[in-house]
């Protein structure tokens, strides 16, 4: 009865209230983009308004408006630019591989031109158990569409939400991901390893929504340092 | 003209039957099967295939019946089938969320109440529910019938143009396509935004030229333009598709054209789709593919399941939901995924066979209520 138990609760506190995230576990180096993120910067540079896509950012897995990934990630971002205006818009992918959410954040990026696209990408190819190497030629395909309508990438992979049996088929698209972000044409988020290190350090935040919360603010906040001066 | 017309129904319940089996191939996906279906050839997939002989066999059937019963008995026939493709949805949406819920409890893992995108109806299940009831809430692999329910809708405004001024209906639905293309509209999803995956404003194009061919088919009328230059215009763009398709490593340009007149968008059914699937048909129906598919389908299997679609449609879902997340859960090699897909199809045929039997057998006891009384008599 403890998996129906657990499972149970995790659902209870995805549908709860999207938490203020007011005391996030550190997520240390993990949480560094690695990767500059030269037109997001010119774009804080050029004092006008900022343009921000989000991808499938909605709460875990839905990518409602709602979500509290997609919420706290515009608060954090509008918080870290005082007195700009930061537009994101949200592009929900519910469940969608990654070869049909590219079609929408070409047309995302076609519409709104935007100076930064973070794109959560990798756990519906995953339980597809689709190619990981034709997954990462996808999203590779994608960032250098994007890369040459003069947009910056952001990807984020996927969540750790405890060690199951399934992890090791899960770290194979964390890694094409990974793999996209050394050829250089994305920046990569890794919310896998910043929540698998919290889950081992045992400070991994009770909610899930308080968890992507959280995500989102050290999502921000990695954004904004690429940008800073 | 009655038995070309019989002869084409035979072929389009071949091609439904051909589109079933891909789409449900294609709902696994990258088995290794996939290779087989043609959304690996071309702009196109299945299932603007099967949109446009729903729109065929629509045009057939409820004009003949229009003719033979009146028109409101038809249009109120219509919308009947469109509640059973409602109340069809709705069951294998609970069936599919039921089987999802229990793999992932099972395991432990909530990352699997993802599968498919019925994710809402456990994260936020009371406003996912009012969407599932309202349609607004469609799992990914369970949205074709939605769309299909909206068009069996559409039918009593569609049909009339259709035989009486087919250029009227396609002018007025191209423009509702353009219009829904240049100014995005969509029909709203709800909790999840983003709108239709099969947007109906873009997809009842394709299914009203499907119903201008099926009317013209009722009254014996020729379909398929002869033209040798069409053709061939037509050969050309299926090779072109096929040769940007086959190219992975493309990256599509950034053309100063609207949007959907170069891009592939399956959701707005963008203007290379929709030619892709226009010029198939059109080779389909100049050449003797149909004949040569029947000749490797001795059995007739693909015919059996495309005059079943509806209930083999409905199992095929399910099903692909249920093997899509159970090779997830088992680690299947891609012979045990070969194995589970031919399963699943075997299943289907199945299904397809026990109903052709049970509507036999309910012809003939029919038959023999029809014999007179006295005749077996003394």
């Amino acid at each position: 009865m403890i998996r129906p138990i657990l499972l149970a609760s995790w659902l209870l506190s995805a549908c709860a209230a999207p938490a203020l995230a007011q005391s996030c576990p550190p997520a240390g180096a993990a949480a560094e983009l690695r990767t500059p993120l030269p037109r997001f910067a010119a774009a804080v540079a050029s004092g006008g308004p900022i343009e921000v896509l989000a991808v499938g950012l909605g709460n875990m897995r839905s990518g409602g408006m709602e979500g509290p990934f997609a919420n706290a990630f515009h608060e954090a971002l509008q918080r870290g630019l005082p007195g700009r205006e930061v537009r994101v818009t949200v592009v929900p992918t519910p469940g969608m591989l990654a070869k049909d959410a590219a079609d929408r954040v070409r047309r995302g990026v076609a519409e709104g031109e935007p100076a930064l696209v973070v794109w959560r990408t990798g756990l519906a190819d995953a339980l597809a158990v689709t190619d990981p190497a034709r997954f990462r030629r996808i999203v590779q395909r994608a960032a250098a569409w994007i890369s040459a309508q003069n947009a910056d990438l952001v990807l984020v992979d996927l969540a750790y939400t405890g060690a199951g049996a399934h992890e090791p088929t899960y770290r194979r698209y964390v890694d094409a991901l990974a793999q996209v972000g050394r050829e250089g044409e994305a920046a990569v988020f890794r919310r896998y390893a910043i929540t698998e290190a919290w889950a081992r350090a045992g400070v991994a935040p009770g909610q899930m929504a308080e968890s992507e919360a959280c995500l989102a603010q050290i999502l921000a906040d990695a954004i904004l340092r690429q940008a800073a001066p | 003209m009655a038995g070309s017309a019989r002869q084409r129904a035979w072929q389009i319940d071949l091609f439904r039957g051909l589109a079933l089996v891909m789409i449900f191939i294609n709902h696994v996906p990258d088995n290794p099967l996939v290779v087989l279906t043609s959304a690996n050839y071309g702009f196109s997939d299945a299932a603007e295939g099967f949109v446009l002989m729903a729109g065929i066999a629509a045009g057939l059937v409820f004009w003949r019946k229009a003719e033979a019963e009146g028109a409101a008995g038809t249009f109120a026939r219509a919308w009947k089938r469109a509640f059973e493709l409602y109340s069809a949805h709705l069951l294998i949406v609970l069936l599919a969320a039921a089987f999802v819920a229990w793999v992932a409890t099972e395991e432990g893992d909530p990352r699997l109440l993802g599968w498919v995108g019925l994710g809402p109806l456990f994260e936020d299940t009371a406003a996912a529910l009012v969407g599932t009831v309202l349609l607004g809430h469609q799992p990914n692999y369970l949205d074709i019938l939605p769309l299909y329910i909206v068009l069996l809708l559409l039918v009593p405004v569609m049909l009339p143009l259709a035989g009486r001024a087919p250029l009227v209906l396609l002018a007025l639905s191209g423009a509702v396509w353009a219009g829904a293309n240049l100014l995005a509209w969509n029909a709203p999803t709800f909790p999840s935004e983003g709108g239709w995956i099969f947007n109906p404003f873009a997809w009842q194009f394709l299914f009203a030229i499907g119903m201008v061919i099926g009317v013209r088919l009722a009254r014996g009328l020729p379909v398929v333009p002869r033209s040798n230059w069409l053709l061939a215009a037509a050969l050309l763009y299926l090779v072109i598709s096929c040769v940007v398709i086959l190219d992975l490593e493309a990256v599509w340009p950034t053309l100063p054209l609207p949007w959907f007149l170069y891009e592939l968008d399956k959701t707005f059914l963008s203007l290379p789709r929709l030619l892709h699937v226009l010029a198939l048909a059109l080779v389909l129906g100049r050449l003797p593919v149909a004949q040569a598919i029947a000749w490797v389908d001795r059995p007739g299997l693909l015919t059996l399941l495309g005059r079943h679609a509806l209930p083999v449609f409905c199992l095929g879902s399910v099903l692909a939901v249920a093997v899509g997340l159970w090779r997830f859960v088992i680690g299947a090699d891609p012979w045990l995924q070969v194995a589970m897909v031919l399963a699943g199809l075997a299943l289907q045929a199945g299904l397809a066979m026990l109903l052709d039997w049970t509507e036999r057998s309910r012809a003939a006891v029919a038959r023999a209520a029809a014999v007179p009384a006295g005749k077996g008599g003394a």
